[in-house]
């Protein structure tokens, strides 16, 4: 691979590099998550900078065979409108996570098509939750991380619709007596598998379900690492209170 | 090669200076060492006194020698109106324009969650301080045009949203004496969306 044009991207992250350099990772449709230098971004007359914008499609061109491939153009596909509020926080979120649960060049189209449905759905604001649920059981699904939703995986029966079942890291769903499901953070019907097999988040107790399994998978993946783009959204929640008194 | 032990931590202390490779460390280091030593004196001086004597505001961030700076307690500024920055040298740029004649806040960066850089680091907690202190009606956003400068604007403009204050955004465009073809098709839309009514 030395010369790629017009890939379709998103951009994830940029950094300042040398003096007038930026370093930047993309999301990329057949090359997975990529890093590229953009040589002299910085100066005034480089017109590449103004075009590399987050949560816009985009087709860039790149050379070398390196570690480190070079910039070389930039086009708009469309222009996107721009993120606001928490749809702006979530997608700070979502590229987050793309950065560090997204093994680096290595192909992941899935996840790529999950995030361009999920960019879109941010832009025409649909309901948060459940677009972002829809996306993380995408990407956990193409990263391997999920077990099996129809079999017990303690004791190798069907999972059975009244029964409840704990998540098990590297083992799946268990089956458990303790019947609280909604004080419990890792507690599953067996109702709520069989619809979050099929990632049906229409009712509301399965959206909730989603988001505890979620929350527990990801946390397990990113081995303590922590999200600041969810100190972010917290933050924000609580500063709004204060400037609105 | 390698010089002394104390020659050698000289270059290697130089290199942390922006564009400073080795060689330029080792140009710099012996310059100062054979050629100009009252330079390197007063260099050195000045080094250690600027750090023990230039803190930050503690109402703006910015550099500053005293806990309040100059630009907060001039009483001929407008108190009324605050400008948020990136940069100290962001600031300058603005001072030398001469157009302003606000309050500033140095956010000393901007929000990055990737790199570890949310809120807290880079003062939010303080400007919503300042903001409600001063009682301001107007707050320039004035961060760096591009992703991560575009993000901090929209977060403090979205914690500000509902408030009576208003909250603008510097317009970024066209280069004074630039061509429209050479423009980027971003820049050129930034420019368009940021248009303006001809005032005599
Ligand atoms: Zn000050």
């Amino acid at each position: 691979m030395s010369t790629v044009t017009r890939e379709p991207v998103y951009l994830l992250h940029s950094r300042h590099y040398r003096e007038t350099s930026l370093l930047i990772d993309v999301f990329s449709l057949n090359y997975g998550v990529l890093r590229l230098v953009v040589k002299g971004a910085l100066r005034p007359s480089n017109p590449l900078k103004g075009l590399l914008q987050l949560f816009q499609p985009l087709l860039i061109s790149w050379q070398g065979r390196s570690e480190l491939k070079n910039l070389t153009d930039v086009e708009f596909v469309h222009s996107m409108p721009a993120l606001k509020g928490d749809y702006l926080y979530s997608g700070l979120y979502l590229n987050e996570l793309i950065v560090r649960l997204v093994h680096p060049n290595d192909p992941s189209p899935e996840v790529f098509s999950a995030y361009v449905d999920v960019m879109g759905s941010l832009v025409e604001g649909r309901p948060l939750e459940t677009i972002l649920r829809i996306f993380e059981f995408r990407m956990l699904a193409d990263l391997g991380a999920f077990p099996s939703f129809t079999e017990d995986a303690g004791s190798g029966q069907s999972i059975n619709s009244r029964a409840y079942y704990y998540w098990e890291p590297e083992q799946g769903f268990i089956e458990t007596y303790k019947q609280s499901p909604y004080t419990q953070k890792n507690i599953y019907s067996g109702a709520e598998l069989a619809a979050l097999s099929e990632i049906d988040f229409s009712r509301k107790g399965t959206l909730f379900a989603a988001k505890r399994l979620c929350r527990l998978m990801i946390e397990y993946l990113l081995d303590g690492r922590s999200l600041k783009s969810r100190e972010l959204i917290a933050k924000s929640r609580e500063l709004k209170k204060l400037c609105l008194k | 090669m390698s010089f002394s032990p104390l020659v050698d931590e000289l270059i290697e202390s130089l290199r942390c200076l922006p564009g400073v490779g080795s060689k330029s460390a080792q140009r710099m280091a012996l310059q100062l060492l054979e050629r100009d030593r009252y330079s390197a004196a007063r260099l050195s001086k000045a080094l250690t006194a600027s750090l023990d004597g230039v803190g930050r505001c503690q109402q703006c961030q910015n550099l500053a020698e005293q806990d309040i700076c100059k630009i907060c307690t001039n009483e001929r500024r407008n108190t009324g109106v605050i400008c948020v920055v990136e940069t100290p040298s962001d600031l300058m740029a603005i001072e030398q324009s001469g157009n302003f004649n606000g309050r500033y806040f140095v956010l000393m960066g901007h929000l990055s969650p990737i790199d570890g850089i949310g809120p807290e680091e880079i003062g939010i907690d303080k400007l919503l301080r300042f903001i409600a202190e001063a009682s301001i009606h107007e707050l320039i956003l004035a961060t760096n045009s591009g992703v991560e400068g575009d993000a901090t604007a929209l977060y403090i403009a979205d914690l500000l949203d509902g408030s009576d204050i208003l909250v603008t955004k510097i317009a970024h465009g066209i280069p004074v004496g630039g061509q429209l073809g050479y423009v980027d098709g971003s820049t050129l839309s930034h420019a368009l969306a940021g248009r303006k009514p001809v005032e005599d």
